[in-house]
């Protein structure tokens, strides 16, 4: 069935102009990741030209320096490799959480079920911004507990999805047919409910990169970052106090992270578009 | 009379703002000052800066600093020291008055110095710890008689760290719980009106003071404003007047570069003689090693930190003592910026560069209390190591694990810090050395565990030595060992910014000017 699907995918994805639109944007940014050490080589953190140098007032520095003549535009490609780090790992901890708890629920229901979806609600009723300041004030800020405070705040709304799939696949005939030739409960969840319950936790988990980079750059912004990795919230902190002298050094990394989250938006709805069937049909 | 010198003279005058010009003081007017909120109003037990920026207006003390540090009368109008040291007279105001309309006498400052300063005050226990007896031959008389001369007890008897209070009214009570900790009876030039918490406090003329014809102003509004832009906002758009304490960030000092418009006063904290400085543990491993000490501070390029962290408000230090501390700085021989000297003491000391080009790792722990300049500083290190082979790791904690980390468990490599040292180094620079202040849990003490018998030695002789030339000897020396031995990198001398609108003015410049009574100030009016 996959195999046939995919390409399927593919051409309803390259013809959803959303999706089409966040795929370039986001190539663009995983090219400026890659490629941009090579353009612009040498420590972003190296302080070699005067502070506060506005864009385009000295090409050597061509979009300007911060306020202890850190060259921005090293510091922009850095933060995009940070950034994008730290959205997907965070992802894939929230998704790892999030279908972990909704697998279990929605397959054995009652009072597992019941349990679950308390813990959920728990986290879900308080604001995942303010959990993750107090996430990472209470252990050090450093990039892997910023990692960590946003994967434990993010997965709430995966759990709910996987659960409400969950849900729906337990009842379906190639469930029951499973069951009935003598599939283990293990080998039923994993290969028979969640490759079908996946593709929507896919285009979720798009959206939620987008939000974990937000939340990296509010975090960092706050004075929570890792003071060791440059990351686009960490020149967006360090800029806030000139922001009325020298607007660029918060405005430019606050562009790149618009920019990004608006590629995996654009990515995540067209995912969605492209995986429900019933829009589809429509 | 020359071409030249005409042409030169015509500019001068044409550039000279009007306001510029030299004013006589203008009676009237309410000054609107920023600070942070004090907790209390109070400073006779308590060091907190911001609340003797405000309690300085209400209360006094018997002297003030002039920009050499040098004592200036002011409760006390004169005084004199025994030939011996062990005996100092102060002759007070006759004509002062308490806001309550007592008289002002020596029994008021007897109370104090002998049951607040000397028992709460967290230096004063150490200013007046050889006092013996305070005797009061007459209501304007005051002999401290010491059991040992203390030269540094004239270094620090200003408003901010000998407020005088009312024995009047605290006699008897609980001083600590005393309400007119927050709503104080003083001798200065203004009296306490109104504290509404959260926005303002209001200090109004007091019509009895001791200068006639002063204070100038009809009063003071002192508002508290928290957030920074916000700070710079209102001095630009005229809804306040002065704000005191460097409240206006260094990035943002150059929109108050206008002479005409604003003024930048950068002498009024001297008295703090604050410095930036980078403390090392030395009972850790490499560390207690001197010369790999004198390469980390060989590693960092201080003038460039000036430059680029504290935009230039601030000088590279050399030693323990700022040189604005003139009586006692020496310069002896810094360990200033040389990295080919640092690479070669580190290899000297066995710790080559690996296959990598690391020697070795470290830390550098600082508070999030901290200020923005400290926390950058940290990434100019950071930077200024690496260039040598030495990786740092940044580790910012809150303020109270910071201190735990720090003075309690002793666990970190380096430490940054901005510390007073005051203008006597028995008072703040002793503490940071002593052997006997290693003390565990107690912040602000001997953290490094830096212990030197020949130190200890010249620093207790140099804390009761009665002759000035024989006592800067002994500083000299002083100053001549930590630079050498290096536990402490001192880095940065801090400049303390008051930043106001040209309008302001103040007759007399002073060291202390943070902790200024203000008698002295006006605004011109503006036309």
């Amino acid at each position: 069935m996959s195999a046939s699907a995919q390409p399927g995918l593919l051409w309803r994805l390259s013809v959803n102009r959303s999706a089409a639109g966040g795929a370039v944007l986001l190539a663009l940014i995983l090219a400026l990741a890659i490629i941009g050490p090579l353009l612009w080589p040498g420590d972003p953190w190296e302080m070699a030209a005067p502070p506060m140098l506005w864009p385009g007032e000295d090409m050597a520095n061509p979009l300007g320096t911060d306020v202890m003549g850190r060259d921005l535009a090293a510091g922009l490609v850095s933060g995009a490799r940070v950034s994008l780090m730290i959205g997907l790992v965070s992802t894939l901890i929230a998704a790892g959480i999030g279908t972990l708890f909704g697998a279990l629920g929605g397959f054995y229901g009652g009072s597992v079920d019941a349990v679950l979806m308390r813990v959920t609600e728990l986290f879900q009723t308080v604001p995942s911004f303010v959990l993750a300041v107090v996430l990472v004030a209470v252990f050090r800020p450093s990039v892997a507990t910023a990692v960590l405070a946003i994967g434990i705040v993010s997965w709430p709304a995966t759990a709910r999805l996987v659960r409400a799939q969950f849900l729906l696949l337990r009842e379906r005939e190639f469930v029951l047919a499973g069951e009935t030739i003598g599939m283990g409960t293990p080998r039923l969840i994993l290969t028979q409910i969640l490759p079908n319950a996946l593709p929507p936790v896919i285009a979720m988990s798009t959206l939620t990169i987008a939000h974990a980079i937000q939340t990296e750059a509010a975090l960092s912004f706050l004075g929570l970052g890792d003071p060791n990795v440059m990351s686009w919230g960490t020149i967006i902190g360090g800029g806030r106090e000139q922001l009325a002298e020298a607007w660029y050094v918060c405005g430019l990394p606050g562009i790149a992270v618009v920019v990004t989250v608006l590629a995996f938006n654009l990515l995540g709805e067209g995912l969605n578009d492209a995986l429900n069937p019933h829009l589809q049909r429509r | 009379m020359h071409r030249r010198d005409l042409m030169t003279g015509g500019f001068a005058l044409a550039s000279l703002p009007a306001i510029a010009q030299p004013t006589a003081p203008v009676r009237g007017g309410t000054a609107r000052i920023v600070v942070e909120e004090p907790p209390i109003l109070t400073s006779a037990f308590i060091t907190t800066m911001n609340i003797g920026m405000v309690s300085s207006k209400i209360l006094e003390g018997l002297v003030s600093y002039d920009l050499e540090l040098k004592p200036v009368p002011a409760l006390a109008e004169s005084w004199e020291t025994s030939a011996d040291g062990l005996r100092t007279t102060f002759r007070l105001r006759q004509n002062a008055k308490w806001h309550d309309g007592q008289p002002f006498t020596s029994a008021d400052v007897r109370f104090t110095l002998l049951e607040v300063w000397k028992k709460l005050h967290p230096f004063g226990r150490a200013v007046f710890a050889n006092v013996t007896e305070v005797e009061t031959p007459d209501p304007h008389t005051v002999t401290v008689v010491l059991s040992a001369p203390a030269l540094y007890l004239f270094n620090y008897i200003n408003t901010y760290g000998a407020q005088i209070l009312p024995r009047h009214i605290y006699e008897g009570t609980d001083i600590l719980k005393n309400p007119a900790n927050s709503a104080p009876i003083g001798t200065g030039p203004f009296r306490f009106k109104e504290w509404t918490r959260g926005s303002h406090l209001i200090l109004e003329r007091n019509p009895d003071y001791w200068q006639a014809g002063k204070p100038y102003l009809d009063g003071i509004i002192f508002r508290f404003i928290p957030d920074a832009v916000a700070r710079s906002v209102a001095l630009e758009a005229g809804e306040i007047d002065v704000t005191i304490g460097s409240q206006i960030p260094v990035t943002s000092l150059r929109r108050f570069s206008d002479a005409s418009k604003y003024t930048i006063n950068t002498d009024d904290g001297r008295f703090l003689a604050s410095i930036f400085l980078a403390q090392i543990n030395v009972r850790r491993p490499h560390l207690g090693d001197r010369r790999v000490r004198q390469a980390l501070s060989h590693a960092i390029d201080r003038a460039a930190l000036v430059r680029l962290v504290w935009q230039g408000y601030g000088k590279p230090a050399t030693g323990p003592i700022p040189s604005s501390v003139a009586q006692y700085y020496h310069r002896g021989n810094p360990q200033g910026f040389d990295p080919r000297r640092a690479e070669q003491l580190l290899d000297e000391a066995g710790l080559r560069r690996g296959a990598d080009g690391k020697r070795f790792r470290i830390n550098l722990v600082s508070g999030s209390g901290n200020s923005l300049e400290s926390n950058r500083a940290g990434e100019f290190i950071k930077q200024s190591f690496a260039r040598i082979g030495v990786d740092l790791e940044l580790i910012i904690e809150d303020s109270a694990a910071y201190l735990r980390r720090v003075y309690t468990d002793g666990d970190y490599d380096i430490m940054t810090s901005s510390l007073h040292k005051l203008p006597d180094p028995t008072l703040g620079v002793q503490r940071l050395y002593w052997t006997q202040n290693i003390i565990r849990g107690a912040p602000w003490t001997n953290g490094s565990g830096y212990s030197n018998p020949e130190l200890d030695r010249i620093m207790e002789q140099a804390a009761s030595e009665g002759d000035l030339a024989r006592r800067r000897a002994l500083v000299n020396r002083w100053q001549e060992i930590v630079q050498e031995d290096a536990p402490i990198l001192d880095l940065v001398e801090l400049t303390w910014t008051t930043v106001s609108t040209a309008r302001f003015r103040k007759e007399r410049p002073q060291g202390d000017g943070m902790f200024a009574g203000l008698e002295d100030a006006w605004l011109v009016p503006a036309r």
